[in-house]
């Protein structure tokens, strides 16, 4: 329950991949930040050693400045309760015009949703899902999507 | 036999609007697609354009049979971003609403279930008591469902006199209105026929599909946002995870019984133990806080909520993802309908606690 076992697995996390940006900001959260190339590897690590066994939530969050989407998982544990305490997060920085990423469905089935959501919200495409059809829009949904910051909201 | 197409919904009788598109052979479902969205809102965009504070009231919308926890996370997120001391009394009190606001929602769903399987007497009862708890509810916090009561720093007023008499009647008579649900409903032998073995959801499945609350204790995963990462008094108070085994709907069913009886008892301690002192913070009205993300994460009636808030340091939240935890059972939809006989349909649907408006946002 304290920092110092949160940085130990931080630290296990950072041997096993140099190149990412690991962080500890809070008790019990483990920021991770890294290439959309190392995703699926990084994930079924998370997985398979840190027992990390399900997905939370995915947001996309559009940032115009600096011509970036940044889309983040947010992970947990249930079979292990002495992490269940932990939220590990990873973040990917894409590119605004052509946001496309590896899905993490094959790693976590529990992305499904999540990731059809933030494909129809943020416009966030995920390579190799199966089925990236409207879920919350409307069918006819023509315009941008609407959690982009270009897509305004009238009288506000 | 060749295969039907079905629509359930999204007029659906019971819950809010949510469209189930299932496919069946004789009597048998091959395929279930849950179909959300009918009821989205983009509270998500919505909360971008509103200071902190006016976000409390448009956060608690979606849930009104739980608006205490479904703005709980909301709360103890900004509390963490603008770096807000809560004073003791201010968290006995929000886990006091917060356990309040899961037992109406669970007599709520008690109800609803009793008239998905026709049985119209436990449609009434719960009903009928969970005005007691309304009305406790109205006399402390103003509202009788959506109370915008918690605020980060605390809550927006202190408990009314005479209130700890009021809750302990109240308390005493559900407890003693339970033995009678027992017997009229959960005990009842067309209820054990028509709940146990279907549905039946394996913890390994329920790991795997993300599922969140008593659906997923239900499965026998003890997992619960109250313990796992204690928020606010929970840690200085005593209770036990409602954990059942089977996976099937009468161990969701049995999990939300108990869960009401846990939360009687933090009730109870909450009264007795509750110190004196402010009930809220002293912050400013316009809040700013400092730049950064912060993931928070509450026990709400339907299981985990969560936020992940992001500041830029201005008086709106930059991004706002609302993690709920009708979304993250979605899934289990596809999974519990699929094989399972087209008359029990109703039953897996409402073991799950779907609420619609919940999941769309």
């Amino acid at each position: 329950m304290t920092i110092a076992e949160d940085q130990e697995i931080a630290k296990r996390i950072t041997q096993q991949f140099p190149d990412i940006k690991v962080e500890c900001p809070l008790p019990n959260r483990i920021d991770l930040e890294c290439p959309p190339s190392i995703m699926p590897t990084l994930a079924a690590y998370l997985r398979d050693v840190e027992e990390l066994d399900h997905v939370t939530s995915v947001t996309g969050i559009d940032y115009p400045d600096t011509n970036s989407i940044r889309v983040t998982y947010h992970l947990s544990a249930y079979a292990k309760p002495a992490i269940r305490r932990l939220v590990v997060s990873i973040s990917v920085n894409l590119p605004r015009e052509q946001p496309t990423m590896p899905s993490l469905l094959s790693v976590w089935p529990s992305a499904e949703f999540h990731e059809r959501e933030t494909n129809e919200m943020v416009g966030v495409i995920f390579e190799d899902h199966p089925n990236l059809n409207r879920l919350l829009l409307p069918e006819d949904w023509n315009d941008p999507p609407p959690l982009r910051k270009d897509f305004k909201l009238r009288g506000r | 036999m060749s295969e039907l197409v079905l629509n359930v919904g999204p007029q659906h009788p019971g819950s809010g609007h949510f469209r189930l598109i299932i496919h069946v052979d004789g009597d048998t479902i091959t395929k279930a697609i849950p179909d959300p969205g009918y009821v989205h809102r983009g509270i998500e965009k919505q909360a971008e354009y509103r200071e902190y504070l006016q976000n409390i009231p448009l956060l608690e919308r979606p849930v009104i049979s739980d608006s205490n926890g479904s703005v709980y996370a909301y709360v103890l997120a900004v509390e963490r971003l603008a770096g807000l001391k809560v004073p003791e009394r201010a968290q006995y009190i929000r886990v006091l609403m917060a356990e309040l606001n899961r037992m109406m929602s669970h007599l709520y769903w008690l109800a609803i279930y009793g008239i998905f399987l026709g049985h119209s007497t436990m449609f009434m009862w719960p009903f009928g008591d969970r005005e007691v708890l309304i009305d406790l509810a109205q006399r402390a916090m103003g509202q009788r469902l959506t109370y915008s009561f918690f605020v980060p720093g605390g809550v927006r007023s202190d408990l009314p006199d005479g209130f700890k008499d009021e809750a302990l009647r109240a308390m005493e008579f559900l407890g003693g209105r339970l033995p009678e649900y027992d017997s009229i409903f959960v005990s009842n032998p067309l209820f054990l026929d028509r709940t146990r073995k279907v549905g039946i959801l394996s913890r390994e499945d329920a790991i795997r599909l993300g599922v969140v609350g008593p659906t997923l204790r239900g499965s026998g995963v003890d997992a619960d946002a109250r313990k796992d990462e204690p928020y606010d008094a929970y840690d200085r108070i005593e209770f036990d995870v409602a954990t059942f085994q089977d996976g099937d709907c009468y161990s969701r069913a049995r999990v939300r019984i108990e869960e009401i009886k846990q939360s009687m008892r933090i009730v109870k301690q909450v009264l007795e133990s509750i110190p004196s002192g402010p009930f809220r913070a002293k912050s400013p009205s316009v809040l700013n806080p400092q730049r950064g993300n912060v993931y928070a994460r509450a026990e709400a009636a339907r299981g985990t909520y969560a936020y992940f808030l992001t500041s830029l340091g201005r008086r709106m939240p930059y991004r706002l993802k609302i993690s709920s935890p009708s979304f993250r059972n979605l899934p289990a939809f596809e999974f519990l309908m699929k094989g399972s006989h087209l008359a029990d349909m109703p039953t897996i649907y409402w073991s799950l606690d779907y609420w619609p408006l919940e999941a769309d946002r």
